[in-house]
C-alpha cells in the first residue's frame, strides 16, 4: 500500500462524527477533536499518519510504513505542506544535535529563505557549502538567498559557479536565468533557460522565464513559442495566466509595431469584412463565433508574423493572426461595446463602421 | 507492441463474441485523469479502438483487459438491447441552471460557461457510469484473470488517489453543490468497494471525514443487490442516478452496430 494523502475544507469535514462541544470550524476544540478522531481512525491501520488542521483545512498523509520515519523525512513533509515555522524549529533543534550535517543545514537554510530569514538562511547555506563543496544544489540555494537580499549582482557570480559545478543541473541555469533578467542581461539570460527547459520539459516556470526573457530581448517569435509552451504545459496554473498576460504584452507591442509599417488600413479592411460577415449572424450565432475565436486565441494571436494562419469553424476559409484579432475585436464589440481584449483597434473599428453604414 | 498473454487472450475473445477487430495504441493526450477509454465500433468505425495512456513505470495490460470487459458487456447483450448512455436535454438544462447560481460564475466571461457546463455534465455522467459497470469488469477480471491482480491492485490505488485529490478545497469551489456531492458520492462508493476487498478499510476513511461515506454505501447497497447480469448494467446506473437524485440526467439510446 503506497503512501495516502488527502486535504478537505475544514468545512467540509462531517462534524457529526465529532462531539457535539467540539464541532465549530476554527474553534481550537474543533481542531483538537479532528486531530484525534483521524489519529485514532488511522492507529488502527498501523503506518504512520501526519495530520493537520488549521482554520481553513485538514491534511493528512498516512505512510504505511511501520517504522517511525526519518526525521529528516518527517521534517521536509512539513515544509512541503506550508508548516515552516515548525519545520524550521525542528530543523533547529536537529541542527543542536548534528552541527555539521550540511543536510541539516541546506534543508534549512532552504526553508529560512523561502520564509525571508534571509541573513541567517545565508550563514546556514555558506556552512553547508563549505562542509560539501561538491552539492551544486547548496550553491544555487545561495543564490537565490542572495537574489533574495538584492545582492543582484553576487547572487549572479554564485549562480554561475553553480552552473560551472554542475553543467547538467537545471535549477542552476534557470535561477542564473532569472537572475541575469533580473540584473537586465537578458541576452545572457535565454541560453540558460533554454538549458532548463531542455532537461525539465515540463517546467512551468523555466518556460516562463525562457519566454520573458525572450520577449524583453526582441525575440519574438521564440518568445510566443515558450509562452505557448508554458501554458500548454498546465493551462489553469496561476504561472499559465502570467504566461498569457505576457503573451498579451508580446501581441500588443508587435501589434503596435506592425501598425507602424503596415499600412492601418489593413485592420481597417479586416474591421470591415468582420462587420459584413457578423452582419447577417443571430445573437446566438455571434456569441458562439466570439468563443470560438477567443478559444482560437486563447494562447495569442501570433499577429506579427504575416504567414500565420488560423482556422475557425464558424467563419469560412484562413486567416492571419492580424485578420483573427480584428474579428474578435468586431465581435466583442457588437456584443459587449467597450470590451477591452488588451488591443487598441477603437480607431480602425470607427473608421469600418463608418465605410460599413455608408454602403448599406 | 508488447501484450501480456493475458492481454492478448482478452482481446481475442473480445474479437470472437463481438465478431468486430480491437484496435489497441497509446495515447500521451487522454484528459485528465483518465487512463484509458474505449470507443466502441459504431456506423462507419468498423473497429473497437482502446487507448491507453503509455506509463513507463507500469505496463497496460490491465487498463486494456478492464476496457475490453467494457465491450464485452455490451456485446454479451442481445443485439435488440444493446443501448448507448448519452447525456439527455433534461441533464443539460439542470446543469446549466446549477452553474448560472454558482458563484463561480462571477469569475468567468460568459462564452465559457457552455462550456463548462459541458465539462461538468460529462464529468459526472461518465462517473455515474464507468465506476459501477468498471468495478464489474474489475470482478470479472479478478476471477477470471488473477494474473492481472498485481496490476489491477496498483491502477485501483493510483484512481483512488486520483479520487481523493477532487476532496481538495478548490475542486469543491468551482463545482456546484449537487454535482460535486454526486461525484463525491459515486467516489465514496468505489473507495468503499476496494476498501472492503483489499481489505485495507483507510481507503474509505477520507469520504467518512468528508461525509460521504453513508451515500457511498448506499450506493454500494444497489450495486450489491443487483445480480451481476449485463442486462442489469441500466438499472445499476438508473438506479444510482435515481438515489444520487439526477434521475433523468443520462439517457439509453439504441446503440448504432457498425454497418
Amino acid at each position: 500500500m503506497a503512501t495516502l494523502s488527502f486535504s478537505i475544507a475544514a468545512t467540509a469535514f462531517d462534524a457529526s462524527l465529532l462531539p457535539e462541544s467540539s464541532r465549530q470550524v476554527g474553534t481550537p476544540a474543533f481542531s483538537e477533536a479532528v486531530n484525534a478522531f483521524l489519529a485514532a481512525e488511522f492507529k488502527g491501520f498501523g503506518g504512520h499518519a501526519t495530520i493537520r488542521v488549521d482554520d481553513q483545512t485538514i491534511a493528512v498523509v498516512w505512510n504505511p510504513d511501520k517504522q517511525r520515519p526519518n526525521p529528516m523525512t518527517v521534517i521536509v513533509q512539513k515544509l512541503q505542506q506550508g508548516r515552516q515555522a515548525e519545520g524550521i524549529q525542528l530543523l533547529e533543534l536537529l541542527l543542536s544535535s548534528r552541527p555539521d550535517d550540511p543536510v541539516v543545514l541546506y534543508n534549512l537554510g532552504l526553508a529560512l529563505s523561502d520564509a525571508g530569514r534571509l541573513e541567517r538562511a545565508e550563514q546556514c547555506l555558506r556552512r553547508a557549502a563549505r562542509l560539501n563543496p561538491k552539492d551544486a544544489y547548496i550553491v544555487v540555494a545561495l543564490g537565490v538567498a542572495l537574489g533574495r537580499l538584492g545582492r543582484c549582482d553576487e547572487a549572479v557570480e554564485v549562480l554561475r559557479s553553480a552552473v560551472r559545478q554542475d553543467e547538467r543541473n537545471p535549477w542552476a541555469h534557470r535561477n542564473l536565468g532569472a537572475m541575469l533578467v533580473q540584473t537586465r542581461k537578458t541576452a545572457e539570460a535565454i541560453p540558460h533557460y533554454q538549458a532548463a527547459t531542455k532537461s525539465l520539459p515540463n517546467d512551468q516556470i523555466a518556460w516562463l522565464g525562457l519566454a520573458d526573457a525572450c520577449r524583453l530581448a526582441g525575440r519574438t517569435q521564440e518568445a510566443q513559442d515558450a509562452y505557448v509552451t508554458a501554458i500548454q504545459t498546465n493551462p489553469h496554473s496561476e504561472l499559465a495566466d502570467k504566461a498569457r498576460a505576457g503573451s498579451n504584452l508580446l501581441a500588443q507591442s508587435d501589434f503596435d509595431r506592425v501598425r507602424k509599417v503596415i499600412p492601418r488600413q489593413h485592420a481597417v479592411h479586416y474591421c470591415l469584412d468582420a462587420l459584413k460577415r457578423f452582419a447577417s449572424l443571430s445573437p446566438g450565432e455571434l456569441q458562439k463565433l466570439s468563443l470560438e475565436l477567443a478559444l482560437a486565441g486563447r494562447d495569442g494571436f501570433a499577429v506579427h508574423n504575416p504567414d500565420s494562419r488560423y482556422r475557425v469553424k464558424g467563419l469560412e476559409g484562413e486567416h492571419s493572426g492580424l485578420a483573427m484579432v480584428c474579428f474578435l475585436y468586431v465581435a466583442m464589440q457588437r456584443m459587449a461595446p467597450g470590451t477591452d481584449l488588451g488591443f487598441d483597434l477603437a480607431a480602425e473599428y470607427e473608421q469600418a463602421k463608418r465605410i460599413f453604414n455608408a454602403s448599406s | 507492441m508488447n501484450l501480456s498473454e493475458t492481454t492478448r487472450t482478452v482481446l481475442r475473445l473480445v474479437e470472437t463474441r463481438a465478431g468486430i477487430p480491437v484496435n489497441v495504441e497509446p495515447d500521451p493526450s487522454l484528459p485528465g485523469t483518465t487512463l484509458a477509454k474505449v470507443v466502441m465500433a459504431r456506423g462507419a468505425l468498423a473497429l473497437h479502438r482502446v487507448t491507453f495512456r503509455p506509463d513507463s513505470s507500469s505496463p497496460p495490460d490491465y487498463l486494456i483487459c478492464q476496457q475490453a470487459g467494457f465491450i464485452l458487456r455490451l456485446f454479451d447483450t442481445p443485439p435488440e438491447k444493446r443501448l448507448d448512455f448519452a447525456a439527455s436535454p433534461e441533464g443539460t438544462v439542470a446543469v446549466e441552471q446549477l452553474v448560472k447560481v454558482h458563484p463561480v460564475m462571477r469569475s468567468l466571461p460568459p462564452t465559457a460557461v457552455p462550456q463548462l457546463c459541458q465539462i461538468l455534465r460529462d464529468g459526472l455522467l461518465s462517473h455515474l457510469r464507468s465506476i459501477p459497470l468498471g468495478m464489474r469488469v474489475d470482478c470479472w477480471l479478478a476471477s477470471e484473470f488473477p494474473s492481472l491482480a498485481e496490476l489491477q491492485k496498483a491502477s485501483i490505488l493510483r484512481q483512488l488517489q486520483d479520487s481523493l485529490a477532487t476532496l481538495e478545497p478548490e475542486h469543491r469551489q468551482v463545482s456546484p453543490q449537487k454535482i460535486y456531492d454526486a461525484t463525491q458520492a459515486i467516489s465514496a462508493a468505489f473507495a468503499a468497494f476496494w476498501a472492503g476487498r483489499l481489505n485495507q478499510p483507510q481507503l474509505a476513511l477520507p469520504f467518512k471525514a468528508a461525509g460521504y461515506l453513508h451515500a457511498g454505501q448506499e450506493l454500494l447497497a444497489i450495486w450489491e443487490s443487483t445480480p451481476d447480469l449485463v442486462e442489469n448494467d441500466r438499472a445499476i446506473v438508473d438506479g444510482w442516478a435515481e438515489k444520487l437524485g439526477i434521475a433523468g440526467w443520462h439517457q439509453w439510446v439504441p446503440y448504432s452496430a457498425p454497418k
